[in-house]
């Protein structure tokens, strides 16, 4: 496995990369960012879960992903939040 | 502006020290908190008030892209301020945080070994600086400091020598734990407590330093 960048090398590569022009850069106002918090139904919460390492790793790079492909930052919660939906009708009868 | 909170030993009192910071700046604008730690200590503990938006972004084990992919939505960000709560060891994440940061804060316990960590964050800063032309400031903050203590007298003095900045010391309070304990911010936990005071003391020192950046 390629050995992985220590903190030294992660200071080098975003000071390298700060100095190039933002992504979809333009002149005037910086756009602002897309949205890629989930949607809820109603009021959001923000918590802690806890879940073995190995599919927080899985969501992280889902969600990393995601963003790359359309945009926006990354969101683990709005992978949650999506997979919970498509299983909302179990989930829902389950709870009774 | 960003400002990454950090220090290569754990247990200094970085994740209350960055809520805190995030939570007083919230105040006056919108305010990210970036909870880079795994242990998500941050987002696991803070009923966030209002204009703090508390995101875990957790790195571990990242390649050059992943590394890359992470610093560039930190900096692509929609918010004034942007606070980054490290995680405790020598890791890429706290690396990627030095390079983006206008200001790190270090906070530093009175211990020997708390200093030497301290000693050693300070070299990594000092090593980002000959890339970012000066970039980052530093801000080392004497932290749960027993004043009565012979320690706790001389520490700031001990601090002096690392030859940065040391900010106003915070001083072991039990306000401080229980805000904590009760998963506030010690501003509004007990707002015009001596720790709450403390605590915007530090920030205004924090404000002025990123006026300089």
């Amino acid at each position: 496995m390629a050995k992985r960048p220590g903190a030294l090398d992660a200071i080098r590569l975003t000071a390298a990369e700060a100095k190039k022009p933002a992504k979809g850069a333009k002149a005037g106002p910086a756009p602002k960012a897309a949205k890629a918090e989930p949607e809820g139904d109603g009021e959001m919460m923000t918590t802690a879960i806890h879940l073995p390492r190995d599919l927080w790793n899985l969501l992280r790079r889902v969600s990393f992903a995601r963003a790359e492909k359309g945009g926006g930052r990354a969101s683990v919660s709005a992978v949650l939040v999506q997979l919970v939906k498509e299983s909302r009708d179990k989930l829902e009868r389950e709870a009774g | 502006m960003i400002v990454a909170v950090a220090n290569l030993k754990g247990g200094v009192g970085k994740t209350t020290l960055a809520v805190n910071i995030a939570s007083a700046l919230a105040s006056r604008q919108r305010v990210v908190l970036i909870d880079a730690d795994a242990q998500a200590s941050a987002s696991d503990w803070l009923t966030a008030p209002a204009g703090v938006d508390v995101q875990a972004w957790p790195l571990e084990d990242a390649s050059d892209r992943e590394i890359l992919s992470w610093s560039n939505r930190v900096r692509e960000l929609d918010a004034a301020m942007v606070v980054i709560d490290c995680p405790p060891h020598l890791s890429a994440v706290t690396g990627a945080a030095i390079g983006l940061a206008d200001l790190v804060v270090l906070p530093c316990g009175p211990s020997v070994a708390d200093v030497r960590a301290t000693a050693r964050s300070v070299e990594l800063i000092r090593e980002a600086r000959k890339v970012r032309k000066g970039k980052p400031a530093a801000l080392i903050v004497p932290n749960r400091v027993d004043r009565r203590s012979t320690t706790g007298k001389g520490f700031a003095l001990a601090l002096a020598a690392l030859d940065e900045r040391v900010g106003p010391t915070l001083v072991a309070r039990q306000a401080q734990a229980d805000a904590t304990a009760s998963g506030q911010w010690v501003g509004g936990y007990m707002p015009g407590s001596p720790a709450a005071q403390e605590v915007g003391e530090l920030v205004r020192v924090v404000e002025q330093m990123l006026r300089r950046a």
